[in-house]
């Protein structure tokens, strides 16, 4: 853990806390040896979590790309309406 | 002009999604095509393949709103609707969310925010869910349903789209 603490300027209790947030949210695991616990990241749930929110992201972007084609559509008929009958004075 | 770079989804939090995105005509335009069926119908349409038979909304508060999606190759149903809480014209609604077959718990609650710079209507919708499983539950499985083939629509679609820009 002090080669984990190492780069950052917090203390070792707030270190530690840090990784049993992640190691309950599974995003890493400790191993075990007699004078050390090194950590691994477990990447796969990191993975399907980024995963699900680029899928959404594709969701979204072609029905926006949908909905520009409509709005330039309205506003195409909005400017082509006001030159037909212009407003009067 | 279009601002596909404005694009952008975040989780401001445990149990919500954000979604932003600018788009170039007036707040009117953009509230109408968020909130009129006849528009609504046709860019809101799922994954590819799915069209959107049914879209009923009562834009009031306590009014209530339904859509129902068809897939065109086998032709099952998806359907989800709620009811608004919140209806500011031109400037906000909010509204409950829930799938007709659930596959998470609870309802989500939906805000949609529309602000309009010089011509141009940012638009940021952000969903609240009852917990963060139910959050991450309901994008998982609810985004497989068609989305493998989400990259073949947006292809289909970038030529018209670069088309239009120039």
């Amino acid at each position: 853990m002090s080669e984990l603490a190492e780069p950052f300027s917090m203390t070792q209790p707030a270190v530690s806390r840090h990784l049993k947030v992640l190691e309950r949210a599974g995003l890493i695991s400790s191993g075990s040896d007699a004078q050390r616990r090194p950590r691994k990241l477990e990447a796969r749930p990191l993975a399907e979590a980024t995963e699900w929110l680029e899928r959404y992201r594709e969701y979204w972007e072609a029905s926006f790309v949908r909905l520009d084609g409509l709005l330039s559509e309205l506003k195409a008929t909005k400017k082509k309406r006001e030159r037909a009958a212009p407003k009067k004075r | 002009m279009f601002f596909p770079d404005s694009f952008k989804v975040s989780t401001p939090s445990d149990r919500e999604i954000q979604v932003t995105r600018d788009f170039d005509a007036p707040r009117r335009l953009v509230f109408d095509a968020f909130t009129k069926p006849e528009l609504v119908r046709r860019w809101l349409l799922g994954p590819p393949g799915w069209t959107m038979p049914l879209c009923e909304i009562d834009l009031r508060v306590g009014g209530a709103y339904r859509y129902v999606w068809r897939s065109e190759k086998d032709g099952s149903h998806m359907a989800m609707g709620g009811v608004f809480r919140e209806v500011i014209a031109l400037e906000r609604l909010v509204a409950t969310e829930k799938f007709d077959d659930a596959w998470y718990p609870g309802e989500a609650l939906d805000t949609t925010v529309f602000v309009e710079t010089r011509g141009i209507t940012r638009t940021t919708i952000t969903i609240l869910y009852e917990s963060q499983e139910a959050r991450d539950t309901a994008r998982r499985s609810g985004m497989e349903y068609g989305m493998a083939a989400g990259y073949d629509r947006l292809e289909t679609l970038l030529p018209t789209f670069i088309g239009e820009r120039t």
